[in-house]
């Protein structure tokens, strides 16, 4: 795991090692690649709105990743500025780093690894306008955020409210950013001056380093306040809300939604010190677990801006009523199966008096849902209860797939709809599972004789995006599960088991 | 309709009636903040100015797109 460490304390070997993958980033193209997702991307969509944080964050972790690639170390950290500490004569601005200050009358900086005729800044068209320029405490910030300061922001909660702008109140986000409050990462930008002032501001390598600062104190709120989510949930702008895709983040191995990069730990991101008062990761936030069809449990929002998460399991496809009661206005989100960042379905005020009420058919699997309060400013109690619906419709059936028998025809009609097909094997053999069609779906099956042990899957294997498997098969009933390869993907498809 | 123009590093800020910018003929996006009574842009993001004006000597001064 990358250790991200102060700046000042890189030794000399760590502070070569990160001149040198830096510069073999910018003579790639690829460091100007950064600086360009920056420029080109939205001001609206990535400042003065809630996924401030979490776009940087999944920026500067993308650098970082090709920083490891391009030195050949997996554990280079990125450094971070440690602002009450890291002024004109910190360390860090030595010429084995950063290099200094820009010249007095021009901000061209004349020294260090990323000086004139060293390095070259890059307008948002990718052309090169010339040398590096800083002109530090000159731009309407003469001083770093001091430790007071940072501590102060780092008790505000909830993490963001409305209107979600630089006008939000109380705001985590709103402060860190600098916005309101005693400005911090507005401050380092000013501060510098030159380069990092404009939204090309990444032609200063200093720039990740200032937002790996930022990151490490989001990262740390995070662990003084385990139960406060990121917010918005729903209702904000698109790209702001919890599950949307975030604006000029590209396809990585790691999502692109602010629900993706909550967790630094997950990332394998580590921190050489935590400030006083900010305690060491957890495991993970309480979950409670519901059982099906046992009593109530009860919940509270003991904060503003809380989060409750709770957790259960289904042994088999199962028609189910998850349902908050109380006095509460909640509003619950669900996720899974088994991956905790796909939602599949939320409700605000589906049950009684205010209360969430989601009813659906769930197939086998642990399942996350998150309740909190309308209000983002509240508190509040209630409970909540998962238990079996069969007074509605009768149980769901299972379609099934009788082999050798014409392929069957089905659709996938809803967002994040999970179809199911019981297979019954009567003789040991080798089969064809395969899907056809138009539609990009993924194809699991489980068994035998359950619906939760995964035997195998498959995405594009057959016929242009179709799924395929061909597997040795005991006798037992097996269970197919299709999927659209997309969260919000719709289409029609055949199905259809053979032997061979 | 008033019109304000100057020149900044032989750089021409036209203003129209005191919420249109355009620097050397490109028209500039701009943001006012309702709250607070200022004015920023995408080129600047970290900031906001009184007056448009301000604003535009900065970009001249700080953006690369007129560089």
């Amino acid at each position: 795991m990358a250790i991200r460490k102060d700046a000042n304390t890189l030794n000399l070997a760590e502070q070569q090692e990160f001149v040198n993958a830096v510069h073999a980033l910018k003579q790639s193209g690829l460091y100007d690649q950064f600086v360009l997702r920056h420029a080109n991307t939205p001001m609206s969509a990535i400042h003065r709105a809630p996924a401030f944080l979490p776009w940087h964050r999944r920026f500067i972790f993308d650098f970082e990743r090709e920083l490891q690639r391009v030195s050949g170390n997996p554990n280079l950290g990125l450094p971070y500025w440690n602002w009450p500490n890291g002024d004109s004569n910190a360390s860090m601005w030595n010429d084995n780093l950063l290099g200094g200050n820009g010249n007095p009358s021009s901000g061209i900086v004349e020294t260090g690894p990323f000086r004139t005729g060293q390095w070259q800044v890059i307008n948002s068209n990718g052309v090169a306008t010339g040398p590096l320029r800083r002109q530090f405490g000159q731009s309407g910030a003469s001083s770093l955020p001091t430790l007071t300061e940072i501590n102060q922001v780092l008790n505000i909660t909830p993490y963001d409210s409305a209107p979600w702008n630089t006008n939000s109140a109380p705001s985590f986000r709103n402060q860190l950013e600098g916005w309101m409050g005693p400005n911090l990462h507005n401050r380092g930008h000013v501060w510098v001056g030159g380069s990092m002032l404009p939204m090309t501001s990444p032609n200063d390598p200093v720039f990740f380093m200032h937002h790996c600062m930022v990151d490490k104190l989001w990262h740390e709120w995070q662990l003084r306040f385990p139960n406060q989510g990121y917010l918005p949930v729903s209702g904000g702008q698109f790209g702001q809300n919890l599950t949307d895709p975030m604006a000029g983040t590209p396809n990585s191995s790691v999502g692109s939604r602010p629900i993706d990069v909550l967790d630094s730990t997950a990332l394998g991101i580590e921190y050489d010190q935590l400030l006083t008062g900010t305690p060491q990761p957890q495991p993970s936030p309480d979950i409670t677990v519901l059982s099906l069809d046992a009593s109530s449990s009860n919940g509270n929002i003991a904060a503003p801006g809380e989060i409750d998460l709770f957790e259960f399991q289904l042994d088999r496809l199962r028609q189910v009523i998850l349902e908050t009661f109380g006095d509460s206005d909640t509003l619950m989100i669900l996720f899974g199966p088994d991956d905790f960042t796909r939602e599949i379905a939320s409700n605000d005020d589906g049950g009684s008096n205010f209360n969430s009420r989601i009813s659906m058919a769930l197939s086998a699997g642990t399942y996350q849902a998150s309740i909190r309060l309308y209000d983002p400013g509240r508190t509040g109690d209630y409970s909540i209860q998962l238990r079996s619906d069969d007074t509605s419709s009768p149980a769901p059936q299972i379609p099934t797939l009788i082999v050798d028998d014409p392929a069957l025809d089905a659709e996938i009609t809803t967002d994040q709809e999970s179809d199911l097909y019981q297979i019954n094997i009567g003789t040991t053999g080798r089969y064809l599972i395969e899907t056809h069609g138009t539609t990009d779906v993924r194809l699991s099956l489980f068994g035998p004789n359950n619906q939760t042990s995964l035997i195998a899957s498959d995405d594009d294997s057959g016929a242009g995006l179709n799924s395929r498997l061909t597997l040795e098969l005991n006798p037992g009933l097996y269970y197919a599960n299709v999927r659209h390869y997309s969260t919000f993907g719709r289409g029609a498809y055949q199905i259809r088991i053979t032997s061979i | 309709m008033p019109v304000i123009t100057e020149t900044h590093q032989n750089k021409t800020i036209d203003i129209v009636d005191n919420k249109q910018l355009s620097i050397n003929g490109k028209p500039i996006p701009l943001i006012f903040d309702h709250d607070t009574g200022k004015w920023s842009c995408h080129l600047l993001p970290y900031t906001q100015y009184d007056d448009l004006v301000t604003l535009a000597k900065q970009i001249i001064d700080h953006s690369e797109e007129f560089n």
